[in-house]
């Protein structure tokens, strides 16, 4: 039964920022295995999905449930195979790098404390960064560094979901082919749903297995087989 | 007519329940920071420990210099003005006595604790107000790290212990300080002071002292510590957040140093 549940699943999630309504009934399913895109144009919502699904946001009314729990309530007992990465990288400043990424290893004992090091460096290598980057603190990184090392620290948590928020070409990942390199990385250690926001329509068509769009105040799945300008058009509210 | 009334008191007591509301809401985060010190998640101590220590470095070491000036430049300033006039009052037999009260109890444990607001308290409310704003509180909260263990507990004990020890410092040095003055002025008998400052000098002193510097290190830390994490997404909240934070230390610090010495006055 447990792997017919999906990683990441919003029932009607209705969700306001204020005056402002992001969600209206708002409904999505992500199965394990999966990477789905969330694209729409500025403001309207995508990062708000990364936000409900890691607990930082709270819908009004409908259902949140990741990897079988409510994110608001019982986080801790998902902790380790969630990963976020978050639009502001959100890096501790105090910290280095390697004590960044080291953080949720140490607090929730998710590899001995031998092993933390040599996990460290391993995500900063699929993260795409340097290794003489781990005692820099985050303020004397460059931005893309800052975002690569967010990423490592997705990495190393979110074995079964990984939420990326904002991903952009040549910022976290150099090209395509090194998206799907660590795309294959994730299935290979682990089977896990990747949900990814962007703007960029061309790159979710290239990298996920579906795309989602942010319309009118819902979450409505494209056609991926319709031509690329309509997709962009759908998703982003431009002309075709 | 008394409808009218009793809403204009309504309207005013919520007015100043909600100006003060901060109050419980510091002290509330204080003991949850404490029972997180106490029983807490263990794997986060190691943490905890790291942090704490960089907070001891910034509030406690590297405010040496500015505590060694000061604390100089008050004992020489009170000891040259307080021996040439005291006698002229005919009060040189408590002279002695009411240096210790004022330097030992009021005055070190008061001014180590204005240092540690100005120098410490603003900083870690903008420190956690940067981090509130830029989502890092958010972000560990997505791991299911307690921002309360990570963030707060280290400040508490590092402020606490640094100004403990700043104060018990700053009283020392401006003893000795004094003492420095009285025995190199020329129109002071020095030696006769010094043995009289020691002999008025008891273990009660440093106690008050003590006790006084670490209810100031665990306010500041706490009005801190709150009001930082008080700050929304925006960032312009940052530098309200660090006014706020000295005014109200300052508040809280000179009412509970006038408590304590009334408590033990009583």
């Amino acid at each position: 039964m447990s792997g017919a549940r999906p990683a990441l699943s919003f029932d009607r999630v209705t969700l306001d920022l204020g005056p402002q309504a992001v969600f209206r009934q708002a409904s999505l399913t992500v199965a394990t295995g999966e990477t789905v895109a969330v694209v729409g144009a500025v403001g309207k919502g995508k990062s708000s999905v990364i936000r409900l699904a890691c607990g930082a946001a709270a819908a009004a009314s409908g259902t949140v449930q990741v990897l079988g729990i409510d994110p608001r309530e019982q986080l801790e007992s998902v902790a380790g195979r969630l990963g976020v990465l978050f639009q502001a990288h959100a890096l501790l400043a105090t910290m280095t790098v390697r004590e960044n990424l080291a953080l949720p290893l140490t607090y929730h004992q998710l590899v001995p404390p031998d092993r933390v090091d040599a996990a460290v460096t391993d995500a900063l290598g699929v993260a795409g960064l340097d290794p003489s980057e781990l005692d820099n603190r985050p303020a004397v990184l460059s931005g893309g560094e800052r975002r690569r090392a967010a990423l490592a620290r997705a990495w190393l948590t979110g074995w079964e979901l990984l939420l990326l928020d904002d991903l952009l070409r040549g910022r976290e990942f150099d090209d395509v082919a090194a998206f799907r390199a660590f795309q294959a990385r994730a299935q290979a250690r682990c089977p896990a749903a990747i949900v990814l926001t962007t703007q960029d329509v061309t790159l979710a068509a290239e990298i996920a297995d579906r795309i989602v769009a942010v319309v009118d105040h819902e979450l409505v799945e494209l056609d991926r087989t319709l031509p690329l300008g309509e997709l962009s058009a759908m998703a982003l509210g431009i002309p075709a | 007519m008394p409808g009218v009334l009793t809403d204009r008191v309504d309207r005013l007591g919520r007015w100043a329940l909600g100006r003060v509301a901060w109050l419980p809401a510091s002290a509330g985060l204080l003991l949850a920071a404490l029972v997180d010190l106490g029983w807490g998640h263990v794997p986060a101590r190691r943490v905890m420990l790291r942090q704490a220590r960089r907070q001891v470095l910034f509030t406690g070491v590297q405010a040496l210099p500015m505590v060694t000036t000061i604390s100089v430049m008050l004992g020489c300033t009170l000891i040259l003005e307080s021996l040439p006039t005291v006698p002229r009052v005919g009060a040189e037999t408590m002279l002695s006595t009411i240096w210790v009260h004022v330097v030992v109890r009021e005055i070190g444990p008061l001014l180590a604790g204005l240092i540690v607001t100005g120098r410490t308290g603003g900083a870690v409310a903008a420190d956690l107000g940067c981090m509130k704003a830029g989502g890092e509180v958010e972000a560990l909260r997505a791991m299911a790290i307690d921002p309360v263990a990570l963030l707060v507990v280290p400040r508490v004990v590092g402020i606490t212990a640094a100004t403990v020890a700043l104060t018990v410092y700053l009283v020392l040095l401006t003893m000795l300080a004094g003492i420095a003055a009285a025995l190199v002025a020329p129109w002071i008998t020095g030696d006769v002071l010094v043995y009289s400052l020691l002999n008025a000098l008891d273990l009660t002193d440093l106690a008050i002292a003590l006790l006084k510097g670490l209810t100031f290190g665990l306010v500041i830390s706490a009005i801190a510590c709150h009001r930082g994490l008080e700050v929304s997404r925006a960032i312009t909240e940052v530098p309200v957040a660090v006014g706020a934070t000295v005014v109200r230390c300052i508040i809280v610090i000179v009412f509970v140093n006038a408590l304590l010495t009334l408590l033990w006055l009583v």
